[in-house]
């Protein structure tokens, strides 16, 4: 019994879909270990999501839903700068290792795109503060993204030609943005797990 | 207790109107061009130009190797390709001004356009 009672406090995954009273803040010395704990923690459900998507087929070429992208999400409330970061870079090895396209410059486009998807959430947040919701950051993280990787498509490979691939790409940025914010957004008001790991990492980000 | 979180704002459509008016622009100045008359392949910095109109199939040099392409019955595809994922390959055809299909790994960049050469009778153009 007292070792189920361990694993249980180890544990960061909801246990029951019962609301549960948020944590107090972290104290100082107890932060940085929680927050490595959490970067890791999402960066594994990144790995368990690229992987989910790997498998979906696909209706179209370059058709990517992103699913890996709602923990960084996520992270945006939860994790500060430093951790936030760390995340979207582990998440980018991660998938590249997955893809087998780690050492091609195709993890270039991969690196950059979620850099700039993780930055843009985070400066809309900054700027917004709450008058925005999880739907609007999604939207503006997708759109920035697969900007940035149209641009360097222009710069590195394409020339010209790249401008082409523009409606596509900032569609699908749409579509998929909007798919996942609304998902995100939905989880988010009814997940207790999400709720007490705000209570715990959230308050310290505003 | 569930902390608040907010739903949807009026930031969110801002962001979201932003996101369909960069589409909407950049669609129509990519595919509201001229009817479609030639096949534009790009690679390694150059531009070839074929007629939509006749079939042809080629071979573009790219880093990785040799790509195919195919012009048939008014549409333009690849037929091989050195990548390894191939997507390029399951591409659908492109037919219509403004259609692309692209091979990032071999850096091989196809597109339709309708352009001031219609109706001249043209083999091949490099630009």
């Amino acid at each position: 019994m007292s070792k189920v009672m361990q694993r249980k406090d180890r544990c960061s995954m909801p246990l029951s879909d019962e609301p549960q009273p948020v944590n107090p803040p972290l104290n100082p010395p107890n932060e940085q270990a929680s927050h490595r704990r959490l970067t890791a923690f999402l960066a594994a459900m990144a790995f368990f999501l690229s992987t989910v998507e790997y498998m979906l087929p696909r209706p179209i070429p370059f058709m990517r839903l992103g699913l890996a992208n709602i923990p960084i999400l996520f992270a945006v409330d939860l994790l500060p700068l430093p951790w936030y970061l760390l995340l979207a870079l582990v998440k980018v090895l991660g998938m590249s290792v997955l893809t087998g396209s780690l050492f091609s410059y195709i993890a270039l486009f991969s690196l950059a795109g979620t850099m700039t998807s993780a930055l843009a959430m985070r400066l809309v947040r900054r700027v917004a503060r709450h008058r925005v919701s999880l739907i609007g950051l999604c939207v503006a993280g997708a759109v920035s993204s697969n900007l940035v990787q149209v641009l360097l498509a222009r710069l590195l490979v394409f020339g010209q030609s790249a401008r082409y691939m523009l409606p596509a790409f900032l569609g699908l940025g749409l579509v998929s943005g909007l798919a996942l914010g609304f998902a995100a957004q939905r989880f988010s008001t009814r997940s207790a797990w999400l709720a007490r790991v705000g209570g715990q990492h959230g308050q310290s980000r505003s | 207790m569930i902390r608040h979180k907010p739903s949807f704002t009026l930031l969110d459509g801002l962001i979201i109107l932003l996101a369909a008016f960069a589409f909407g622009y950049s669609a129509l100045v990519v595919y509201g061009g001229p009817a479609p008359s030639s096949v534009v392949v790009s690679a390694g910095g150059k531009d070839w130009v074929y007629p939509l109109s006749e079939n042809r199939e080629f071979a573009i040099q790219g880093p990785l190797g040799i790509t195919r392409i195919r012009i048939h019955d008014g549409s333009a595809y690849f037929t091989e390709s050195p990548c390894d994922n191939k997507t390029c390959l399951s591409s659908a055809h492109a037919h219509a001004s403004g259609d692309w299909i692209a091979c990032l790994p071999n850096g091989v960049f196809l597109r339709v356009e309708g352009d001031a050469t219609e109706g001249q009778v043209l083999d091949a153009i490099v630009r």
